[in-house]
């Protein structure tokens, strides 16, 4: 189900009427389990035997985990999650992936067989899903958590319909709490999450679906002659592009948990006002990051052990998480450029230069503006469907007056782009002026009728905008 | 809980206020442009997506009721299903039309479909049995049977029902458009003439616009249209013939029907059809090869060729009330309904 949708509003109305009647909270979570498994079954019902499988795996691992007291068992169990766990993700997600290449390793040793492609469907949000239970099996080996009581409760951890696609990745520890008892919530904390929600289908919707994706596949499409001035344009776009998508799916999704009295982490905090890769990291999909670091990154070594182990787990870390994103070359040099943007930045820190740089607000600004650039090329390469298109793309953002401009303009000056360009500009203004603050405190001290005519703006907007609505970008991964 | 939660309770919150004066603003603003829009002539219409066109397809199959509408824009904006649905009660109406694109890939699909048993009514002329224009409707019909699903249908039915309420959720008054429009134009646009009902058929209101250049524009349009292709030889013609009678054989073994409707062209429209098209050379052929089927040219009727036809080849919504109820007569003659 997509929260653009007029049947998921319907859903979720139905859903805070059983949520705030007065039946029993065991009722209520029940109701809210079989809610979830309904929004991801409006989708492909046999799919949901997979989301079982992963709840019923780590459930049961994660209680032989805590039984055993050998380390060499516990080790076994542990491997039985991530056999079935990343094993579904390598079936489903990057088989043909694997398949392809292994054919062209094959070709090119001399030894031509070709394999049927598999045509498997890619499970929605199955990346989201394994990487939450994974989480919760994880804690449960590094004993930083003790299994839970309540199968249901794990249930609706993994399940919960407002993150189950896309995220933000809970983690147990922070979530499972919360169905000890239902929280009591006010208008206020109400009216926020229903802000957030309104918010984030505005990012959704208007940002991402009408001003910037139409630009942006013009000129991925039209790679092959593209100008500077529309590569640029096109780059720019959908850097923005993919943080309003993204980041609205986001905020949807921590809002109407919000409203139904849940607390989810948040997943963004205004990235493109980020000053260098570490503090980028800390602000763009910030669950996937901090999932990355405690699962990955530090079972690595981490910074232990020397500058070389660590830039090495540093590159292993992100060019995993590149791969997370998708069964695709580009997402792979998408996570090697983010390691190496890392790793010079250690480099930096550490050399004279580094510690010769006193920071203050101009520096700050134009170390900004360079991490938003570094961050524009590599979003040039995930966007990308190969190397070649990710070439012509790059290529012309730095032929100035060379051949590149001799094509025409694939984007139009109209009053439609200014008004993109306006929104791009305003948006990146809000970056830099979020970029310390809290989204619930701003809206908190804002006049009532400010807030009102922002809240009215965003709504007709968004019904002006419903002709151009897509799926959300990170369904996919 | 954090902190910016808890600390709520402290504070002096106005969110009444705020959804109050949102609802107003809401209901003022849409209240305002509504009316604008009805002041100025602008119907509500709704856009046809795959969707959509899924909901109408599914409920092709299984009934045997049902009597379904394939074609293009002719048959979209030339048959009016409010009629079509109040005076045969006993059937489902269902339009299956798209647009711009001839329906060789829907009939293939009902053909397919072992569910299906109903009556087509299908917008027929010769040019879309052109090898060239076979697949046009295939996306919609793949979609259909490889990507749709129950809850996406539904989704969009319900969105058009709702859609079709407001006239500012017109698809061409879009943020996009208006902006555009008004840079351009400097001024708001004019009502459009057609309108797309929830149920993906249309309505045409030909008063909203200056007839004779949209007659022209369609005319040479239709001229460039048949001089891009070369017209099919004989034997492709008979080959492809022989593909829609298999289609129409396999509908009838399972107790369906298929009836080809041509619908009416006006004179100038007529003799560009007969050029390239002539009538003794592919309909009168296809009625000596396939005797069998069942079919109604306008040029046989009087009553249907009576029709005025603005724009050259559409009917005008003020006369689809009188042309459906005879096509439904004459399907009574043919004794395919009751």
């Amino acid at each position: 189900m997509l929260f653009n949708s007029l049947t998921f509003l319907l859903f979720f109305f139905w859903v805070i009427v059983v949520h705030y009647s007065p039946l029993k909270w065991s009722f209520k979570k029940g109701h809210l389990l079989l809610a979830s498994y309904a929004f991801y079954a409006a989708w492909n019902p046999p799919f949901v035997l997979l989301l079982w499988l992963s709840t019923l795996v780590d459930w049961q691992v994660a209680k032989k985990i805590d039984q055993q007291h050998q380390p060499q068992k516990r080790k076994h169990w542990l491997w039985l999650s991530l056999s079935i766990n990343l094993g579904m993700l390598v079936v489903f997600k990057y088989a043909e992936f694997l398949l392809v290449n292994f054919q062209l390793l094959l070709a090119y040793l001399g030894v031509n067989v070709t394999f049927a492609d598999p045509g498997l469907i890619l499970p929605m949000g199955i990346s989201f899903f394994t990487f939450q239970t994974l989480s919760y099996t994880l804690d449960v080996y590094f004993k930083r958590l003790k299994p839970w009581h309540g199968f249901l409760d794990y249930a609706l951890f993994v399940g919960f319909f407002p993150q189950l696609v896309a995220g933000p990745i809970v983690r147990a520890k922070s979530f499972l709490p919360q169905l000890i008892k239902q929280s009591r919530i006010n208008i206020n904390q109400f009216s926020i999450g229903l802000t957030f929600f309104i918010i984030g289908l505005f990012q959704k919707m208007v940002m991402a679906d009408s001003f910037f994706a139409p630009i942006v596949d013009q000129v991925f499409a039209q790679h092959e002659s593209i100008d500077t001035a529309s590569s640029w344009l096109g780059s720019l776009f959908f850097s923005a592009q993919i943080f309003c998508d993204f980041s609205g799916y986001s905020l949807c999704a921590i809002g109407l948990a919000m409203c139904l009295g849940f607390v989810l982490p948040i997943n963004f905090r205004s990235p493109f006002a980020a000053i260098g890769f570490s503090d980028l990291w800390r602000r763009w999909h910030i669950s996937l990051s901090s999932w990355l670091r405690d699962y990955l990154y530090i079972p690595l070594g981490g910074n232990r052990n020397g500058d070389f182990n660590r830039y090495r787990n540093l590159m292993i870390t992100m060019l995993l998480g590149g791969l997370w994103h998708g069964a695709a070359w580009t997402f792979v040099i998408w996570g090697a450029l983010h390691g190496s943007y890392l790793v010079i930045e250690q480099l930096i820190k550490q050399s004279r230069l580094g510690q010769y740089i006193k920071p203050n607000a101009g520096i700050n600004l134009c170390l900004g503006l360079l991490t938003f650039f570094a961050v524009m090329l590599a979003f040039v390469v995930f966007r990308s469907e190969n190397i070649s298109q990710a070439w012509d793309i790059i290529s012309a953002l730095f032929v100035f007056g060379d051949s590149s401009n001799k094509h025409a303009p694939v984007i139009e000056q109209n009053a439609w782009l200014y008004l993109v360009c306006t929104a791009f500009i305003l948006m990146m203004w809000s970056q830099w002026f979020m970029r310390n603050r809290n989204l619930s405190e701003v809206l908190d001290r804002t006049h009532a009728a400010v807030r009102a005519l922002l809240i009215t703006g965003a709504l007709l907007l968004i019904m002006l905008s419903t002709g151009n609505s897509n799926a959300f970008i990170y369904f996919q991964f | 809980m954090p902190s910016f939660i808890s600390s709520f309770n402290s504070k002096i919150n106005n969110w009444w206020l705020t959804w109050l004066l949102s609802a107003w603003l809401l209901l003022l603003s849409i209240g305002w442009y509504e009316s604008l829009l009805s002041s100025k002539g602008f119907m509500p219409s709704i856009e046809v997506n795959q969707d959509l066109w899924s909901w109408n397809r599914r409920q092709a199959g299984d009934q045997s009721n049902a009597i379904v509408l394939v074609g293009a824009s002719r048959i979209q904006l030339g048959l009016d299903t409010k009629v079509l649905r109040s005076e045969l009660v006993d059937k489902e109406i269902v339009p299956l039309a798209i647009n711009g694109q001839y329906p060789m890939a829907t009939i293939k699909g009902l053909a397919a479909d072992e569910t299906f048993n109903g009556l087509v009514l299908m917008s027929f002329m010769a040019q879309m049995l052109e090898p060239q224009y076979e697949e046009m409707q295939a996306e919609y019909n793949q979609y259909y049977t490889q990507k749709s699903s129950w809850y996406r249908s539904f989704d969009a039915y319900l969105t058009a029902h709702i859609k079709f309420q407001f006239r500012f959720l017109h698809p061409l008054l879009g943020l996009n458009d208006l902006v555009n429009y008004f840079s351009a134009k400097k001024k708001f646009p004019d009502p459009f003439y057609v309108s797309i009902y929830p149920d993906t058929s249309a309505a045409g209101d030909y008063s909203l616009v200056d007839v004779e250049p949209l007659k022209q524009y369609f005319i040479d349009d239709k001229k460039i249209n048949y001089q891009a292709f070369s017209i099919m030889d004989k034997d492709t013609w008979l080959s492809q013939l022989d593909k829609l009678s298999k289609y129409i054989q396999t509908i009838r073994a399972r107790g369906g029907e298929v009836v080809l409707l041509r619908f009416p062209t006006d004179d100038i429209h007529w003799l560009l059809d007969e050029t390239y098209y002539p009538r003794a050379e592919f309909w009168d052929v296809m009625l000596d090869t396939i005797p069998q089927i069942k079919a109604i040219h306008f040029k046989d009727d009087e009553v249907l060729n009576s029709f005025n036809l603005p724009d050259s080849s559409h009917l005008d919504q003020a006369d689809t009330k009188s042309f459906t109820m005879h096509i439904i007569s004459m399907l009574k003659q043919l004794q395919l309904i009751e």
